[in-house]
């Protein structure tokens, strides 16, 4: 059975691992990144299948991450987390390419929902 | 010479010892704060397994030491204050279980200042007794600001049913940081999302809560009642909360009682307030009816250097 690789980027190792414990370990192999870079350098190199971001402000800072973590020709499904509610920065996240944009508190539900429907379209493209 | 060289001898060994000293202390603290890290991810994941249980059978969490149960608290409060929907029931056996309450007001008890405001905020993830309802009552109205308003949190989500009341017994006004924090709570479903009773209200606070809510959940149908606050209302930072909350809703704001509220305003508050306007997106035209000559060149450096006058929406 195929396993998923997750990466989630946040600077607060407990919010991470809270998303990581949602969306359960069971048939992922989830990886937690502390910064940026080093998000874009492990998409790269292992090919991520979904990568959580928990915080819009470097997506919103002017630089293309986007294009980093989709450079290689592989799409990994990009979900953004954020305490932002703004309508105006959700619709720039959205433009810039997201796939999905959630706030927190979220719903463990939803989330969980999300990252498994997500596992089932690439199943099924597989 | 001799005794120079046991001086310098004393003095080399003091260094030394110093620095050993030192790294120990920071050795053992950075074990500390590991350990105490790697039992809040494993309780968060244990909570985490609770509340998504869909097996039905019981299960319990078990924090043995007190220092394991002040982990259990913190990664209570990081799982409650970051989602909802979920049914708490199994979360609460886990409290009662573990004496997590009492634990909590133990802590609240012999701390004081930004400490004790810390331990009333993990509190307001915990379902609460009638006694320790009573002691956050006595809390509620402390000097220190920190105190009174997690007391307030606290009391808000133990009994949602009474938020209102509470809210607008309190002596003192609530500061628009206070405010998101009951925000906070409403997001996470604990208090109903009522606003045209607290946009009618005439209690300070209810009021400013009212506001913040049509102005967080983007509730465009209360512009209307936003424009009577405006027009009826005396107190200065209602009225401007009142404006700022219509230009973050995109409104218009060319109405003659508009402008009059904002003739009022000193020069400062109404340079704040165009820097607002601003950023929310609103056209040098649509400026133009709220400012004067002098005040426009100002406000079109101000959306120019925004690269607002690209996408601007024109109110006219």
């Amino acid at each position: 059975m195929h396993r998923r690789k997750i990466i989630i980027y946040s600077q607060h190792l407990l919010s991470a691992e809270l998303v990581a414990a949602i969306i359960g370990y069971a048939n992922e192999d989830i990886i937690q990144c502390s910064s940026i870079e080093q998000t874009e350098e492990l998409c790269r190199k292992i090919d991520a299948d979904l990568v959580i971001i928990l915080t819009s402000s470097p997506l919103l800072g002017g630089r293309n991450i986007i294009r980093q973590l989709r450079g290689s020709g592989h799409r990994p499904e990009i979900y953004v987390i954020s305490w932002r509610h703004s309508e105006q920065a959700v619709l720039s996240l959205l433009e810039c390419g997201i796939d999905q944009y959630m706030t927190f508190p979220i719903c463990m539900g939803r989330l969980k929902a999300k990252a498994t429907l997500s596992n089932n379209n690439l199943t099924r493209e597989s | 010479m001799i005794i120079l060289y046991t001086y310098i001898f004393i003095i080399l060994v003091a260094i030394l010892v110093t620095v050993i000293m030192t790294q120990r202390t920071q050795n053992s603290r950075r074990i500390t704060t590991d350990k105490a890290t790697r039992r809040r991810v494993f309780y968060i994941r244990q909570v985490v397994n609770l509340l998504q249980d869909e097996s039905r059978i019981p299960m319990n969490i078990i924090a043995r030491t007190r220092s394991e149960r002040i982990a259990l608290c913190e990664a209570i409060h990081i799982v409650r204050s970051h989602t909802y929907g979920t049914d708490s029931s199994p979360l609460n056996q886990t409290i009662r279980d573990n004496g997590l309450e009492r634990l909590l007001f133990q802590r609240i008890r012999y701390s004081t200042g930004l400490r004790r405001a810390h331990w009333l905020t993990l509190s307001s993830c915990i379902t609460l007794g009638e006694k320790s309802i009573h002691k956050l009552e006595r809390l509620s109205n402390s000097r220190n600001h920190a105190i009174r308003i997690a007391s307030v949190i606290s009391l808000i989500a133990s009994d949602p049913q009474m938020a209102i009341q509470r809210i607008s017994a309190l002596r003192y006004r609530l500061s628009p940081l206070d405010i998101s924090r009951i925000i906070s709570l409403l997001r996470r479903g604990i208090i109903p999302i009522a606003y045209e009773p607290l946009l009618q209200s005439n209690n300070y606070n209810l009021q400013m809560l009212g506001i913040a809510i049509v102005r967080n959940f983007g509730i465009d149908i209360a512009d209307k009642r936003l424009h009577d606050i405006i027009s009826s209302c005396n107190d200065k930072a209602i009225v401007r909360e009142a404006i700022l909350t219509l230009s973050s809703l995109g409104r218009p704001l060319g109405r003659a009682k508009i402008r009059y509220r904002m003739s009022n305003m000193s020069i400062s508050e109404r340079k704040s307030f165009c820097r607002y306007l601003a950023t929310e997106g609103y056209s040098v035209q649509a400026l133009r009816t709220l400012f004067s000559e002098k005040e426009m060149h100002y406000a079109e450096a101000l959306i120019k250097s925004y690269k607002r006058d690209l996408v601007c929406r024109q109110y006219t």
